[in-house]
């Protein structure tokens, strides 16, 4: 079930409440329940990828736990690496491989002949299998202790609010957390609802009204493997105006995905990563990661980018370092070359400000416009957020090389009015309304993203309770109201869904 | 918790008034842009209309107002019919009992004379209609139960029995909560909630399916005039007729008794205000006959006109007169219009409204009509 669905506001109070109407010992079983019939509404097969994911994790966790010495440990801590990524690649990266490989044989003229795997991908999986892997290395590391208890193992890999997007959860976060006994703190639910609230207001108000003038510059997937191009080519303006849409909508989308997750998970008595703070108010790229899908940045900083050697290495192995962590972060959303050149042009950013950092640490933007702070703050985000969309645009494309006539289209001749009055399908809410509702429900989402900016990481839920009562209720009313009248009802599922 | 549950049902309450406030600002039709479009039109000056023509497309494509007023003035001038055609696409019969009593409400109808209503089944709530202004906007206090009620009658399956009147149960939910909805008020608001080519040519609300995929010859009705009105499907289509007309001809358990009290009630209360009512069943492709057919037949004779059989009206399945297999076009709607005014004054004749025939009928078809559709 997706958060934007009838079932899920069915779901949700009705998990809440049950959860707090059953004994504390029991709620383990009732979550584990409750997480695995929330995964099966999708596919229901797919649960057993969780289970023997879980299974694995939990037999080679508890066989490392038995050894003292770290080279005994090893075998085990290979064989949850060799499953984990083995689900993930059989799933998500076999058929991009295979293909890969017929175009290397057919260049010979050498006869290739393995099937593809014609199976969905499973919803999520690269999220649990990061998830269980953190726990196994940490395991092995001696980070962490095994668990003992299998459901509460169980539970750790499929906690329903972040079991199919994130935020992904490090064992010593979330796990203690699952055993304490958490009472009904009528504060804390009216902070978990907040956040929910917002993440609606995210995700349905803002990018998937949004989706509407993407699609009409980019297409759409056809759901089927294919891509349903747009009937109008737009060029110039539009195209630039669809990409920025665009990085408004996936930062709308994913983080608004994760203020439901996490506000839900909050009701509940737990505390989940904050995945997204602010992004695009980053005066820097090496700043934009550390605000931008938080818990993966930090998951391959640790277990990829520090075995590396990270940046206790030459200054060149280091550039390295940076450039292949990012490139695998790209290569993580998904089996398609768009998603590697994504990672491998934020690496590419990265290191060019590394080696400005170190050759010309005066080349700043400060020393030409000085005396004006906020100006060059304001210059440097405008510019962090058009380097960001780069990349973006292909992210967002079908394949490398739209990637590039898309880009190529931005310096053709532009037509604003078919971009602004035709972006919807016939018979929808003519776009021109849907624009400008988009254009007033930004100018909210930058005013509240800017004062949570400001107040150093601050949460939206945290900033509502201090205030006064009359203020709250106010921010209650008419985000209710928002979400409720402009709320894009068409089913639509969350980006990340998809890696 | 207890504290929790009263706030976010306050919370609620509150959203729910300023829904209400909101959805008490529009006009009655503004869920449907064409209906707001006929709706526009006939508010500009409604003391002329003393007709009024409400269903779906069966009566939008089929009645041509110009000829029909012409058809029977030439018979009986002292009636001065001008009539106005409410007909919507997909609209069903609770809707049109919506608009009637909307249209009805409207300021002064001392006008309205004469009300004819194309009969239909309830509408089919999808899970994919969910969300669908046009599905939503007729809801309201007075017919949600009525209609949850029909549809549990006239559904079959326990599961379609309960399913579907929950499902008009949380749109009417979504309706008072306008879920969705803001950008169509906003529309509506800045005055965009029109489709000015759909009152027609004549602007009294009738469009031919030929004329419209004129004015919009890359529209979806190209494709449905190329690739459905062939001779294969037409005879199909006929034979399936036929074949569902002569099973329930003779029907008279009504499966749906809400419906047929509503619209006995209708009949009634127009009555009392003067105001002759007529229910007309279209030619259909046949489903729903199993509904529909024992409803019509439990209205009484003056207050009915039946088209629903093929073998009695050939003349609507030829291929010449067919824009596709459930309407008509240009040529076919001038003799739907013409037939359907001679039985229309018929009815009125039972109805001593009017005394019979001056002059000889104008179609003899009308002579041959035995009020259930059948050819004697």
């Amino acid at each position: 079930m997706i958060f934007n669905s009838l079932q899920f506001l069915i779901f949700l109070p009705v998990a809440i409440f049950l959860y707090f109407s059953i004994p504390y010992k029991w709620r383990w079983l009732f979550l584990l329940f409750s997480s695995y019939y929330f995964y099966m509404s999708w596919k229901a097969e797919y649960a057993f990828l969780i289970v023997f994911s879980t299974t694995v994790d939990y037999l080679t966790a508890n066989a490392m736990a038995k050894q003292t010495d770290k080279r005994k440990r090893r075998p085990y801590m290979l064989i949850s690496l060799f499953s984990n990524l083995g689900l993930l690649f059989s799933f998500k990266y076999f058929n991009f491989f295979n293909d890969a490989t017929r175009a290397v044989f057919d260049s010979f003229d050498i006869f290739y002949n393995v099937p593809e795997f014609n199976l969905f991908l499973p919803v999520g999986i690269s999220f649990y299998t990061f998830q269980a892997l953190s726990y196994t290395i940490d395991v092995y590391r001696g980070d962490v202790k095994a668990e003992k208890h299998f459901g509460y193992f169980a539970l750790f890999i499929s906690y329903w609010p972040q079991l199919v997007a994130g935020p992904i959860e490090r064992p010593g976060d979330l796990q203690p957390q699952l055993k304490r006994n958490h009472d009904f703190d009528y504060d804390r639910v009216k902070k978990g609802l907040t956040r929910i609230l917002y993440g609606f207001f995210k995700k349905v108000v803002i990018a998937d009204r949004l989706g509407i003038f993407v699609q009409a510059v980019y297409g759409q997937s056809n759901g089927m493997g294919g891509w349903n191009y747009p009937s109008f080519e737009h060029g110039g303006w539009p195209v630039v105006i669809a990409t920025w849409l665009f990085a408004i909508q996936v930062y709308c989308d994913f983080s608004g995905y994760c203020d439901i997750a996490i506000g839900s998970a909050k009701i509940m008595g737990h505390n989940l990563t904050d995945n997204f703070r602010t992004p695009y108010f980053s005066k820097s790229i090496r700043e934009f990661w550390e605000r931008w899908h938080i818990t993966l940045t930090v998951w391959v900083r640790d277990y990829l980018y520090i075995p590396l050697g990270g940046s206790r290495v030459s200054f060149g192995r280091m550039l390295f370092n940076n450039w292949f962590t990012l490139t695998v972060m790209g290569f993580w959303h998904g089996a398609n070359l768009t998603y590697v050149m994504f990672g491998f042009i934020h690496g590419f950013y990265i290191v060019v400000s590394r080696v400005r950092d170190k050759y010309m640490p005066k080349m700043v933007l400060a020393k030409w416009i000085p005396n004006m702070p906020i100006l060059v703050n304001v210059l440097l985000m405008i510019w962090i957020f058009n380097l960001t969309c780069i990349p973006d645009i292909f992210f967002r494309s079908n394949s490398i090389s739209d990637a590039w006539h898309i880009i190529g289209q931005m310096f053709k001749a532009s037509t604003m009015h078919e971009f602004i009055y035709n972006s919807a399908p016939k018979g929808a809410v003519p776009s021109v309304i849907e624009f400008w509702i988009s254009l007033v429900f930004i100018a909210m989402l930058l005013f509240i993203d800017y004062n949570l900016y400001i107040r150093k990481s601050a949460t939206i839920e945290d900033q509502v309770a201090i205030r006064p009562w009359y203020t709250r209720w106010s921010f209650y009313i008419i985000f209710l109201v928002i979400v409720a009248c402009f709320a894009v009802t068409t089913k639509s599922a969350f980006i990340y869904f998809a890696f | 918790m207890k504290k929790l549950i009263l706030r976010i049902g306050l919370l609620l309450v509150i959203v729910f008034a300023i829904c209400q406030l909101i959805l008490m600002s529009m006009p009655f039709s503004w869920g449907n842009t064409r209906l707001n479009t006929k709706y526009t039109t006939y508010s500009e000056n409604p003391e002329q209309y003393n007709t009024l023509l409400i269903g779906a497309s069966t009566t939008y494509r089929h009645i041509d107002p110009k000829q029909f007023d012409a058809a029977v003035n030439a018979q009986y001038p002292d009636l001065h019919i001008k009539s106005f055609n409410f007909g919507i696409p997909a609209n069903r019969t609770p809707q049109s009992m919506y608009m009637l009593e909307n249209l009805l409400k409207e300021g002064n109808t001392d006008h309205i004379k004469y009300v004819v209503i194309d009969l239909s089944e309830l509408t089919k709530m999808g899970a994919d209609n969910l969300h669908k202004k046009e599905m939503l906007y007729w809801y309201n206090w007075g017919n949600i139960g009525d209609v949850m009620k029909a549809s549990y009658e006239s559904e079959k399956g326990t599961a379609n029995k309960f399913g579907v009147p929950f499902l008009h149960a949380f749109s009417f939910g979504e309706k008072s909560f306008l879920v969705g909805m803001g950008p169509s008020v906003i529309m509506q608001h800045a005055g965009l909630n029109i489709e000015p080519l759909s009152v027609g040519p004549d602007k009294n609300g009738f469009y031919s399916l030929d004329q419209e995929m004129h004015d919009d010859p890359e529209g979806d009705l190209a494709i449905r005039y190329n690739d459905l009105r062939t001779q294969d499907t037409i005879d199909f289509r006929t034979q399936r007729c036929q074949m569902l007309y002569d099973k329930f001809k003779d029907a008279k358990k009504n499966p749906n008794k809400t419906m047929e009290a509503d619209l006995l009630k209708i009949i009634k209360d127009c009555e009392k205000q003067d105001i002759s009512v007529v229910i007309m069943l279209s030619q259909r492709l046949g489903d729903r006959y199993e509904y529909l057919i024992p409803l019509y037949n439990r209205i009484p004779e003056k207050n009915r006109i039946g088209f629903q059989n093929p073998s009695a009206y050939p003349m609507f399945n030829e291929r010449e007169n067919l824009f596709d297999l459930a309407h008509l076009n240009s040529s076919g709607a001038k003799l739907f219009t013409d037939i359907f005014a001679d039985q229309w004054i018929d009815r009125l004749i039972m109805q001593g409204k009017i005394a019979p025939r001056p002059v000889a009928p104008l179609n003899s078809l009308q002579q041959t009509n035995s009020g259930t559709g059948d050819a004697l």
